[in-house]
């Protein structure tokens, strides 16, 4: 089969592989119909991961039909259109049994890898390196999924791949990360980064009750996305002086209720923070960027709420600590449960409630994957979704 | 100037608390079976077991190491416990205890090892026996030992497709850029 594979820093290849196989009795084979790729997979692709290997199948979006199934497989059947969550969970564990599937215990394999870093053996991810468990990813024509009975969601009938293919990830980071808000009638949220996640996140606060959204980004396709699919406020912070006073002057003169970083640790920014940060983060004094974060704690009203999607692995200093602790903040954030939120959100995709389809920017085949992951990473060409039909 | 034999020796202890959510007589059981352990205990080949005794293979940087050992408590569902029989390169106890855990969330296990290093030997049996670090090594069979149980199977990559050079003992960790840890 073809398959994406990471060369190293900045270089993906399109190769041709074995088929992959079932391994364990629990597994199950899909054809895949539809994946694409996740500002997450930029952080591979930019080498911030130490333990991917050369040849590894990246993609951790992705959907498609059941072609093979474990003899243990009781749920899922041959011919069966699912949609596979990005975090691999055994549900079977104490993190799984409360509905915290991205803490799960028996999915990564490669366990001792987090447990040395971090203290605690992080669950298993597709395509995302080998401390998450070195598990094959799904942008490929065919992809091996453990736990076939935990994680995939079956599709009904009438559904297209677009409409339903963020289940997979980004539509329930986005919506936990407005859940985390704890989003009351009249709230206003504001998100820092109008990239997919922050999208999901600004689409899944309006779900959640909120009545005013702000985004906030630099990128203007991005902006205009929000404004004119989602009806958020926006606010360029190139063009803004002083984004906190901005967001104040939305709100009444006190700050948004709460304040989602979709951004995380590879933030732009502007100014002498940023600076900063990124002279740090090129010398390894540092290992995230943390100006959006900063920037999140900033603006939070008194009281109020962060709430945390954009990922963060490693340390960070120079944080407004005093002022989070002087404004009595909330902080919120970790990987999403995602098999929490999935058929909650399919729900709301078949009542027609919403549609993230519309984020969707670029198609193309598994052959043009190098060209694809160049342009998104570079946010050229208007890029902010890119979908890869690999069965096409 | 005689050569002077110090004979001391010096007792390296590690140990490991989970708790699993299985029933205490579930665990005992798979340990007790101890031609098992190889399953969730990477650095053990193999255990015969012959009534109370067991001839235990051990893999190590220089070679299979061999010994000989018996049970020493084998009280279902509570604990379970050996050591090593005399003649041993390292002599060694295991022990294992089960406690019902709180609020009806399984069992909560501890198992404890010890090596037992005469002077001189220490440094290089050890890290043969061992590897670097027994304690990296009880955390992993202990982490194995908990997907054995609550999910029935160990989970695994092995096998999988990937591209790159053909074998994976070649396939070179990317260097990273900004370091991730």
């Amino acid at each position: 089969m073809k398959a994406v594979c990471f060369s190293g820093t900045r270089d993906i290849t399109v190769e041709t592989v074995p088929d992959p196989q079932l391994l364990l009795p629990t597994d199950v084979i899909l054809r895949v119909t539809s994946t694409a790729i996740c500002c997450s997979d930029l952080h591979l692709y930019n080498g911030y991961n130490p333990t991917m290997k050369e040849g590894d199948i990246l993609g951790h979006e992705f959907m498609g039909e059941v072609v093979e199934i474990g003899s243990e497989v009781k749920r899922i059947r041959r011919g069966d259109r699912v949609v596979v969550p990005f975090n691999i969970a055994c549900g079977s564990c104490y993190f799984c049994s409360r509905d915290e599937y991205s803490g799960c215990e028996n999915s990564n394999p490669n366990g001792m890898i987090p447990a040395a870093v971090n203290g605690y053996p992080a669950g298993g991810l597709f395509g995302y390196s080998h401390m998450y468990g070195g598990y094959a990813g799904g942008q490929a024509e065919y992809v091996r999924v453990p736990f076939a009975d935990v994680g995939p969601l079956v599709i009904p009938d009438g559904m297209t791949d677009d409409q339903v293919l963020f289940l997979s990830d980004i539509f329930p980071t986005g919506y936990m990360a407005a859940e985390n808000c704890n989003i009351r009638p009249g709230a206003t949220v504001a998100v820092f980064g109008a990239g997919p996640v922050g999208q999901m996140a600004a689409l899944s606060a309006k779900l959640l009750g909120a009545e005013q959204v702000i985004s906030i980004d630099s990128v203007t396709e991005r902006l205009a996305m929000a404004e004119t699919r989602l009806g958020t406020l926006t606010v360029n912070y190139d063009q803004t002086e002083d984004v906190t006073e901005a967001l104040k002057e939305m709100t009444g003169g006190r700050g948004p209720d709460a304040v989602i970083d979709a951004v995380g640790m590879e933030a732009h920014g502007s100014g002498a923070m940023a600076l900063y940060d990124r002279a740090k983060q090129v010398l390894r004094l540092q290992t995230d960027r943390p100006t959006a974060l900063r920037q999140v704690i900033e603006a939070c009203r008194p009281g109020g709420t962060v709430s945390i999607p954009g990922v963060y692995t490693g340390v960070i200093d120079k944080m407004p600590m005093g002022v989070a602790f002087g404004k009595g903040l909330t902080f919120k954030m970790g990987q999403t449960h995602t098999q929490k939120y999935m058929s909650t959100l399919l729900e709301h995709i078949v009542r027609g409630d919403v549609d993230p389809s519309y984020i969707i920017t670029h198609r193309v085949s598994l052959d043009d994957a190098a060209h694809a992951y160049a342009e998104f990473n570079d946010k050229q060409d208007g890029c902010i979704k890119v979908v890869m039909k690999p069965a096409a | 100037m005689a050569e002077e034999v110090i004979e001391e020796s010096s007792v390296r202890r590690v140990t490991r608390l989970a708790t699993i959510r299985r029933p205490a007589s579930e665990l005992f059981d798979t340990w007790r079976e101890l031609s098992r352990l190889p399953t969730f205990m990477r650095h053990v080949k193999s255990i015969h077991e012959n009534g109370n005794r067991s001839h235990w293979v051990v893999r190590s940087h220089g070679g299979d190491v061999e010994w000989d050992a018996e049970l020493t408590i084998n009280v279902r569902p509570n604990r379970i416990a050996w050591r090593s029989l005399e003649g041993a390169d390292i002599p060694n106890t295991g022990d294992v205890t089960f406690q019902p855990a709180l609020q009806g969330r399984g069992t909560e296990m501890r198992v404890t090892l010890t090596y037992d290093q005469p002077a001189g030997v220490l440094g290089e049996l050890m890290a043969r026996l061992t590897g670097d670090d027994p304690q990296k090594q009880l955390d992993e069979s202990v982490m194995l030992f908990r997907m054995l149980l609550e999910t029935g199977h160990i989970a695994t990559t092995d096998g999988q497709s990937h591209g790159g050079p053909e074998r994976d003992s070649d396939r070179p960790v990317a260097q990273a850029e900004g370091a991730h840890t």
